[in-house]
């Protein structure tokens, strides 16, 4: 089965070639990051144009790469949400129009399933796992039983920690996307000179916030004697991205006991979205799985922000369970992976 | 390049999403063969391409015998001009057939006949205009100006377009749009407004 994956539900627009053996046959990333940034963040209305100007060269080159025409695929997936609906209807629309011409199936691909399930295209990963899925829109540890089959432990009740590091390095006046350049220059900073809290670290169940952690980035900046050296931007950096680590970890600690007990066969903690390109963080949660007894995967940080292929990939494992989606499928800007999960104290969409 | 795609041979699908409608059609060897059309503001994602296989269906061609896609590309629904260019794209690639983008007020001029000046409501409080003259040509690029202005057409010129209460060109009209050179563009969308966004005061500070 050779399947062609559809990614525009955010700042990307991308498309890949993934085969039911786990073969990545192509993967094409057009990035908007340069188009964004002079605004410090994703405007919708500039990526909803942006995907539409760059799908159709997208695509062909994903065929190219893979040395296919389109009569090779098999299936076309799509994200079709959550996510910037301006985007996804774009790589949505496109997806149904070469299922419909090619009359071959379509399947409407979760967003989140795709991070969700990449660990199991990169390495084969057993169900049932532990999943941190932390991006610039979602924080949620989940145990992940099979496609469709989620359970959610704990999700953020305000921010999501990809947001937070972007409206950190915005408040240090660092560009976007926050996440790279604060681990950049987190890199000669000395993570004790700030002292800044660890939110919810001893709080009951597994729940994630770091809207206050943000606010004392900005009480932290106040308080320099005038505008931040480069060192005070070190230093804050280091300091703000040891506080997003340790509460990460802090809230997944008792998720990762719970997980072993719902799930005694469960053997691995898997880290997947965009945050999870983090080296630190990686680190850190290598050291956790191990102290929870579980083996730690986290996918090549290509794989970890988004792309085509684990939408693509997403689209092999929905194909063989369910089968693919009618072409009327209406796209879902908020979509989530465990729908029966309770609505979290102030979660709002990110759940 | 879409200038050269011959429209008056073989099988062209139509699709126009561009005003309050979703419509697809089919015309063989010029003429038509069917025109699908549903009166909507909202919804075209999901009936598009349902509309596009029974078109096809009712035309008695194949996908994969389309000779070229034609769609309209605005100014019109934002929303809109995402799912029918999208589509048209798709199409293209998996039909392997050119895609020519068509100027929807010329589509509306083709409908109506002129002279005439084509008045789209933006859906924010102004208009899309655009005058033609008597044989169906441009007279002036397409602007954005106030309702109010927008009604005040120079003398010689009726008004035409949503104003008076149509959804959508018809399909006749966009496909012999789709005919006239000065009418086709490249299948992407018109825009005559700059995205709504302010950058930042402070250019960031980079590594």
């Amino acid at each position: 089965m050779i399947v062609l994956g559809i990614e525009t539900s955010c700042d990307e627009t991308a498309a890949a070639v993934v085969t039911g053996e786990r073969e990545i046959l192509a993967n094409v990333i057009a990035t908007q990051i340069a188009e964004h940034r002079p605004y410090g963040g994703v405007v919708p209305e500039i990526a909803a144009r942006s995907h539409l100007a760059h799908i159709d060269a997208v695509l062909r080159r994903a065929l190219a790469d893979a040395g296919i025409g389109i009569g090779g695929i098999d299936a076309v997936a799509a994200a079709a949400g959550p996510g910037l609906i301006g985007g996804v209807l774009v790589g949505v629309t496109a997806a149904k129009a070469i299922a419909a011409a090619r009359g071959i199936p379509f399947v409407a691909v979760n967003h989140l399933e795709g991070h969700a399930l990449t660990p199991r295209l990169t390495d084969d990963v057993p169900f049932p796992y532990l999943l941190l899925l932390t991006s610039g829109g979602h924080c949620q540890s989940l145990i992940v039983r099979g496609p469709g089959d989620y359970t959610r432990l704990g999700t953020t009740i305000d921010d999501a920690a990809g947001e937070a590091f972007d409206k950190a390095a915005k408040m240090m006046g660092l560009a976007y996307p926050g996440g790279p350049q604060i681990e950049r220059w987190a890199e000669t900073g000395d993570a004790r000179r700030f002292s800044l809290p660890r939110p919810m670290l001893h709080a009951p169940g597994f729940d994630f916030s770091f809207s206050g952690l943000k606010t004392a980035v900005r009480q932290a900046l106040d308080r320099l004697p005038g505008d931040p050296t480069d060192a005070d931007i070190a230093d804050l950096s280091a300091s703000f991205q040891a506080a997003v680590t340790e509460t990460l970890c802090g809230r997944l600690a008792p998720a990762a006991a719970a997980f072993r007990e719902a799930c005694p066969a469960g053997r691995c903690l898997v880290v997947a979205g965009g945050v999870a390109a983090n080296r630190t963080l990686r680190a850190a949660l290598e050291t956790l799985a191990a102290k929870s007894g579980l083996a730690f995967v986290a996918p090549p940080i290509k794989l970890c922000t988004d792309n085509g292929a684990m939408i693509a990939w997403a689209g092999v494992e929905r194909l063989r369970a369910f089968g693919g989606d009618p072409l009327d499928f209406k796209p879902r800007p908020r979509w989530p992976l465990d729908a029966a999960a309770p609505k979290a104290r102030g979660a709002g969409v990110k759940a | 390049m879409p200038e050269q795609v011959e429209l008056s041979r073989g099988a062209v699908a139509v699709i126009d999403t561009a005003g309050r409608a979703c419509q697809a059609g089919v015309f063989v060897d010029g003429a038509p063969r069917a025109a699908l059309r549903v009166e909507m503001v909202h919804g075209q994602a999901e009936a598009l391409i349902p509309l596009l296989q029974q078109a096809l269906a009712e035309a008695g061609v194949a996908f994969a015998d389309l000779a070229a896609v034609v769609a309209t590309v605005g100014p019109g629904s934002f929303t809109g001009l995402r799912v029918g260019l999208a589509a048209a794209q798709g199409l293209g690639l998996a039909a392997d057939c050119p895609v020519v983008g068509v100027s929807s007020p010329a589509a509306w001029a083709m409908t109506l006949g002129g002279p005439l000046r084509v008045i789209l409501d933006t859906r924010r409080g102004d208009a899309f205009v655009q005058d033609f003259s008597a044989d169906g040509l441009p007279l002036a690029e397409a602007a954005v100006m106030p309702l109010a202005e927008a009604r005040a057409a120079p003398e010689g010129l009726r008004l035409g377009g949503d104003i008076g209460g149509d959804a959508a060109p018809s399909l006749s009209g966009v496909f012999a749009a789709a005919g006239v050179a000065a009418h086709r563009r490249p299948p992407l969308p018109a825009y005559l407004r700059a995205a709504d966004a302010v950058p930042l005061a402070t250019p960031p500070r980079c590594t």
